[in-house]
């Protein structure tokens, strides 16, 4: 049994869902941000039809997460400093060491430009009218910042699990790069399941390929991470990958490694392994889709099986 | 001399009496709590069963239990045999440490933890909201998620006593000075003249955990002796703090205890390249279809 001497915080399915949906979104804005710098005009309809992916799900993170809070009607007091927290200078509430705090900022930020994405969205299916949202909505630097925010919406649930002191969570500095990797896996395969749906051969073929290239950056973080936690000869890889406690094992590597992972990396080769029928890639988009979830669950509950032994 | 309030907690003397446990709870009117039956599955997964160890009935810190007292029976050297030569048996009364660089503060989104004129670590019942991520960020395992209120609770080093000039009621209630409140630097220097008396008494595994006051020993009992122990100091110092007769994992400590922090940057860094990787990878994929595009139209 591993020695452990702290308490778990207890998060559980409301987390793991609303930093799996984050995800989605943030890495679907960075698809369509991807697409709007490197496609040309015949990619920009799917780009478009993924503008409206974001704030939909960036409306129901912020809900999953505050039902999770023990109190749930103070939520504000992570964003607005509380008068009785007197040894906080100014009206907001910004604690530059808290990883939640960068991640709550950036999530109401973030959410601002997925609005904007979302109303150019609407404009250009001919629902609105706002003829200044064009040269907004498209500036390099509005889409830079948006990918930015977007970037750390990803990456900051990863990182406040690796400032705690769980094992597992903590005992590598890779928990960032993986949930970047997989949100952006997440964002891909919504990308490529849009694409799909359109008919879009061009950009489906060059979101295939993108999607088949995250798939191998992030097996190779994996990897290191897997390493990494060997090192440590804590248990805390044997919590992740072996246990049977609330089937994180089994989930490991069903989900995360089967369908996240060696899916897209076997299907979406550039000579692949396992031919995908005509029309199917949308099929390869949901498995990932499943495996990112997956993902979430494993990292998440591996931290009460390693307290648990 | 600072400011700083702590505790000094002496192991050497403690006789796990809970007086300090009992007055705890009775100064911050926290239930007392009946321990149930080990039949009763809930009450074990929720830590409300009879622990079935040693004298110990509330098995670890909670919401409830700001004061634990820890009893570690070695029987003999070697627990795996029946040898029971030389046993004894430790006690030590555990609490928040109300560490100079605080973990549960540091990692706080709502400022609800925050350090007080004492040098101690308190929190705004007000602002809390229940997220629990200094649940996770202690290193001590001592913060603890209260179901009922939906806040956190732990040890505040009886601030309200503070602030009127009395000291913390365990120690007010401790009969054998095992707990003794004071100024940290007092403290310091008393735990140093005990450390070097019990030393000349030839108990030589007496240390202290949480200050490095430079002493070390020798183990003299037990599964570990002849082991070497010396002082440890962790997470930059305790304000309340420890004299030791065995090594700290003996005791449920930590020997290494470490800040969360200590991984914020480097984790930020590494999941920034991770990032550029991806955008190029990202990039690529694009230019290497559209040329791949190419290369077959002009082949055409």
């Amino acid at each position: 049994m591993p020695t452990t001497y702290v308490l778990p915080p207890e998060w559980e399915w409301p987390i793991t869902l609303a930093l799996f949906i984050a995800g989605i979104a943030s890495g679907a804005y960075a698809a369509m941000g991807l697409i709007h710098f490197a496609g040309d005009r015949s990619d920009q309809p799917v780009a478009h039809r993924l503008a409206f992916v974001p704030l939909p799900l960036m409306l129901v993170v912020p809900l999953l997460l505050i039902v999770d809070l023990g109190q749930p009607g103070r939520f504000l007091n992570l964003l607005l400093r509380n008068p009785a927290a007197t040894e906080r200078p100014g009206p907001l509430m910004f604690n530059p060491n808290s990883p939640m705090n960068w991640g709550s900022w950036a999530m109401v930020l973030f959410g601002v430009f997925a609005a904007l994405a979302f109303a150019d969205a609407l404009r250009h299916s001919g629902r609105l009218r706002f003829a200044w949202l064009e040269p907004v909505s498209h500036n390099v630097i509005v889409l830079a910042i948006g990918e930015l925010l977007a970037l750390v919406v990803s990456g900051y649930s990863g990182v406040l699990l690796n400032v705690t002191n769980q094992g597992v969570w903590s005992d590598t500095w890779l928990m960032g790069a993986l949930f970047i990797c997989f949100s952006e896996l997440s964002g891909m395969a919504v990308a490529l399941i849009v694409s799909d749906r359109m008919r879009a051969t061009r950009t489906s073929a060059a979101l295939r390929t993108a999607l088949f290239y995250a798939a191998a950056v992030s097996a190779i973080v994996l990897v290191v991470f897997l390493g990494s936690m060997a090192a440590q000869q804590d248990g805390s890889l044997i919590a992740l990958v072996a246990s049977v406690h609330e089937l994180v094992g089994p989930v490991f590597w069903i989900g995360a490694v089967g369908l996240a992972l060696l899916v897209p990396l076997l299907a979406l080769s550039p000579r692949p392994i396992v031919r995908i029928p005509n029309g199917s890639l949308a099929l390869v988009g949901l498995l990932v889709l499943v495996g990112v979830l997956a993902f979430r669950y494993a990292i998440f509950f591996s931290t009460i099986s390693f307290v648990q032994g | 001399m600072s400011d700083l309030r702590g505790m000094f907690v002496d192991t050497s003397i403690c006789t796990g009496c809970k007086a300090c446990q009992v007055a705890c709870k009775q100064w911050n009117e926290m239930a007392p709590g009946v321990p149930l039956p080990m039949e009763d599955e809930a009450a074990v997964r929720e830590h409300r069963a009879f622990t079935g160890n040693s004298y110990d009935n509330t098995s670890h810190l909670s919401a409830t239990n700001w004061r634990h007292v820890k009893f570690i029976e070695q029987i003999g050297p070697d627990p795996s045999t029946n040898d029971r030569s030389d046993p004894r048996w430790l006690m030590m009364s555990d609490s928040c440490k109300h560490c100079a660089q605080a973990g549960c503060l540091e990692v706080c989104p709502t400022g609800a933890l925050y350090r007080t004129q004492f040098g101690s670590v308190d929190i705004h019942q007000d602002v809390c909201i229940g997220c629990r991520y200094c649940v996770g960020a202690c290193p001590f395992g001592v913060i603890a998620f209260n179901q009922r209120t939906g806040r956190v609770n732990k040890c505040i080093l009886c601030q309200d006593r503070l602030e009127i000039g009395m000291g913390t009621a365990c120690a007010k209630a401790c009969p054998t000075s095992s707990l003794t409140f004071g100024a940290v630097d007092d403290l310091k220097a008393m735990a140093n003249e005990r450390v070097k008396a019990l030393h000349a008494r030839g108990q030589t595994d007496a240390y202290i955990y949480g200050w490095d006051l430079g002493n070390s020993g020798k183990i003299t009992a037990g599964p570990n002796k002849g082991a070497a122990v010396q002082d440890v100091e962790v997470v930059g110092g305790l304000n309340v703090f420890y004299l030791l007769l065995d090594k700290p994992e003996v005791y449920g400590l930590p020997a290494h205890a470490a800040l969360p922090q200590r991984n914020f940057v480097p984790s930020a860094g590494v999941a920034l390249i991770s990032a550029a990787v991806l955008g190029v990878t990202g990039l690529a994929a694009f230019r290497r279809n559209r040329m791949a595009e190419n290369a077959g139209t002009a082949a055409d």
